[in-house]
């Protein structure tokens, strides 16, 4: 039987196991183009992406364009943990470099693992260079695009360094705000559906009739008892996201605190989006992705069967967890990351590029934040000790009773005023 | 469709003839004495003067079984009837016993042609079963297999043989009551059954079977595909191709009948599979037996009740359970034959 390879429009023969029978599957996604150039078509400028436009602009003569893609939101395509699937994350993770080749002048760059896109640092020349993996599900197949602006942002970043009594004043008017710099930045999404049976001891108050000698008299009293219950519980998680940057790269604190990111906004995959953009390529292997993702469900499914039990006495629970429907996704999430000097020392902003959700580093005002404590620490020790003359003079315990809270109170005030102070110092 | 079909036109040793009360039709031997219907056996066989030429005999399958098999296997069957009828034992079947040969159809033919289909893959994917103790929290890892469907294309043109098609219209029923046949060990047919053996004579002609033979074929073209696509489930399939070279062979396969009387005087036919020996039958139950033994206990009963009565001068939970149990014959026997009379006829 003699039939040409592509007989069946978007099918391409393959080996069959039967003769007489000639077999055509669906042909595979072939490889995008791995290098484009962008130019502008009016005057041959730049072209870049930019966020007002939400198309590419050129940053001489005004040309702008729209990018064609489809928004997909929570719908976007997601991946099973198939044996195939783990194995090329673990391959793919140990082997893959990234390269890059500049066709403008033709520097040949090795650029650290984790930068899927740049712009050549010699000719200034933006043509993405993308080195993908191999593995489809592996590379970033939808992405939240940049929303908010950097002149929308730097007014919120002076209020917010005008911010907390606990900052130097002068901060606002004389710290030196860096350019913000557009980072994409690879997160994993995952999903799964889980079957929990719990067994525990749950306590439960109940209504006891007793006799009090002291009044002769039967009387009511609350008692609780503890008996051996079990339940299930079904629940399906969806789209918990974990950052795929290793920790030494990025402050892992500071990005949680501008999350949450809205994945209703993802739009297919289009190296548009990334033209004078940085992109950070995913450093988390899935495996340990999925490990951290089932940690936060393992305390969610932990704190369901607790409320399952129906009481807030609950102990000696065990859970046994079954997981299915687990899928992920390799998504790109916008961030701009930005710092800014003040008084010789270097402070780092981080911002939401969907949300324009806020967090950084602040000076701290120590000389402040140690005269206010030290106050709030000495009025409550002079008001205790006030308090135990009085007490001493009138005889009055409930008058010591009332010093020694007050002072507690207010030694406690001061110590959690320094320890935010340091959190504050660290993030904001 | 092109076709081929062979017409006997040398049977002089047989004669055709019909029963009247189920109306099927035989090739008798000529020299054979008036007989009841082999199948029905609720009226004699009458010649037929009507009617073409049956097609010609081209394959049979000889029957397996010898005497002393056939006892054994009539043997069991009437075991474990309670209160058994009479008749029903199986000397007196094996007395009855008549060999039969029944026509099938076996089909040849060539598929050339597109085909369009979803097949299933089997994948497998890493999941996991955790567990918190006192320990905390451990994992075990869980593989399970997920099955994808996938479309698939392509072009067959493969030749198929002896699929085997109904020549009688009760063919589906009979082979769920007596079973399948082996049709490996056919052999050519000779001509000599003609004048010794009773030959069942088609109902349906190749014309009858165009839908269901194309079916059939689509199954075994989906079945191929399936293999060719090395795909494990199959969920859609279609066939847009031609069938061609239809041969048509007229295969007959052997089968035992024999009859038992029932009280009532009624012939009950027994179908023996003459290559498996699985036996088909209604096995009735005798009332009269039951209701005999029924009376038995009803004497001893009443019998021992009055013992008791004079002796402890109180027997009436003794009278109500002795009472009650001499009626459990009855109600076995008339349970039984309920169930046997839902069994359908020999088809």
């Amino acid at each position: 039987m003699q039939v040409p390879k592509y007989y069946f429009p978007g099918f391409e023969q393959i080996p069959s196991k039967l003769e007489g029978v000639l077999v055509f599957a669906p042909i595979p996604e072939k490889d995008k183009e791995q290098v484009r150039s962008y130019a502008c078509p009016q005057c041959g400028g730049e072209l870049k992406f930019d966020v007002n436009t939400s198309g590419m602009a050129c940053i001489y003569c005004g040309f702008s364009a729209a990018v064609s893609t489809a928004v997909v939101g929570k719908d976007a395509q997601t991946f099973e943990f198939t044996l195939e699937n783990i194995q090329a994350a673990e391959q793919e993770w140990e082997t893959d470099r990234q390269l890059l080749h500049c066709d403008n002048c033709g520097a040949e760059l090795s650029y650290p693992k984790g930068a899927i896109a740049s712009s050549c640092p010699y000719c200034g020349s933006n043509k993405v260079n993308l080195s993908l993996p191999k593995t489809k599900s592996l590379r970033p197949q939808v992405l939240v695009p940049f929303k908010a602006t950097p002149e929308a942002l730097k007014p919120h970043i002076h209020e917010w360094l005008g911010k907390g009594w606990m900052h130097p004043k002068e901060l606002k008017d004389i710290a030196q705000i860096e350019k913000l710099n557009p980072i994409y930045l690879p997160y994993w999404t995952f999903s799964a559906a889980i079957d929990a049976n719990w067994e525990a001891e749950v306590g439960h108050y109940e209504t006891e009739q007793y006799y009090d000698s002291s009044s002769k008299s039967y009387k009511t009293r609350q008692v609780l008892r503890w008996r051996w219950e079990s339940g299930r519980v079904y629940h399906h998680f969806k789209d918990i996201t974990v950052n795929g940057v290793h920790p030494n790269r990025i402050n892992h604190e500071m990005l949680k605190a501008i999350e949450p990111f809205r994945l209703e906004d993802l739009v297919l995959f289009s190296p548009d989006y990334l033209v004078g953009m940085n992109v950070q390529a995913y450093e988390t292997p899935l495996k340990d992705a999925w490990e951290s993702a089932r940690q936060n469900m393992r305390t969610a499914t932990n704190q369901i069967c607790h409320s399952d039990t129906g009481s807030s006495h609950v102990r000696n629970m065990s859970i046994d967890m079954d997981y299915d429907e687990e899928e992920w996704r390799y998504v790109l999430l916008p961030v701009y990351m930005a710092g800014y000097s003040f008084m010789n020392h270097h402070y780092n902003i981080m911002l939401n590029g969907q949300t324009g959700k806020m967090a950084g580093n602040k000076p701290v005002d120590w000389k402040k934040v140690r005269t206010i404590t030290w106050l709030i620490a000495l009025i409550a020790i002079l008001i205790s000790v006030i308090a135990g003359f009085i007490s001493a003079f009138l005889s009055d315990g409930i008058v010591l009773f009332g010093g020694i809270m007050i002072g507690s109170i207010g030694i406690a005030t001061s110590i959690a005023l320094y320890v935010q102070a340091k959190k504050a110092e660290r993030i904001s | 469709m092109s076709e081929q079909i062979n017409i006997n036109t040398t049977s002089h040793q047989s004669s055709l003839k019909a029963c009247a009360a189920c109306h099927r039709v035989f090739q008798v031997p000529v020299h054979w004495p008036v007989i009841a219907c082999p199948v029905c056996q609720q009226a004699q066989l009458i010649p037929v003067t009507t009617g073409g030429n049956p097609p010609a005999i081209e394959l049979i399958l000889k029957p397996n079984l010898n005497p002393e098999n056939l006892h054994d296997r009539l043997t069991q069957f009437c075991k474990g009837t309670p209160f058994a009828v009479p008749d029903l034992n199986p000397e007196n079947l094996m007395n009855r016993i008549l060999l039969l040969y029944w026509p099938m159809w076996l089909t040849d033919a060539d598929l050339n042609g597109e085909w369009d289909a979803v097949f299933g893959y089997e994948y497998q994917v890493e999941s996991t079963r955790e567990q918190m103790g006192g320990s905390g929290w451990s994992s075990q890892k869980v593989i399970k297999t997920r099955i994808k469907e996938e479309p698939r294309k392509g072009f067959i043109n493969r030749h198929y043989d002896n699929l085997i098609s109904p020549a009688l219209h009760t063919h589906q029923e009979r082979l769920s009551q007596i079973g399948a046949y082996d049709i490996n060990t056919m052999s050519a047919f000779q001509g000599g059954v003609f004048g010794q053996n009773i030959i069942e004579v088609n109902t349906l002609w190749p014309k009858d079977l165009d839908d269901f033979v194309k079916q059939e074929l689509s199954k075994l073209a989906s079945r191929d595909a399936q293999k060719a696509a090395d795909a494990q489930h199959p969920k859609t399939f279609t066939y847009y191709g031609e069938f061609n070279n239809f041969h048509w062979t007229q295969a007959i396969m052997p089968i035992f009948t024999c009859f038992y009387e029932d009280e009532k005087g009624t012939r009950q036919a027994i179908a023996v599979n003459g290559q498996t020996g699985q036996v088909y039958g209604r096995r009735m139950a005798s009332m009269k037996k039951a209701w005999l033994l029924t009376g038995i206990l009803l004497v001893i009963a009443t019998i021992i009740m009055l013992v008791l009565y004079f002796i402890i001068k109180d027997f009436s939970l003794c009278a109500a359970s002795a009472f009650i149990l001499a009626f459990i014959p009855a109600i076995r026997a008339s349970t039984w034959n309920s169930k046997e009379k839902t069994k359908p006829p020999m088809a």
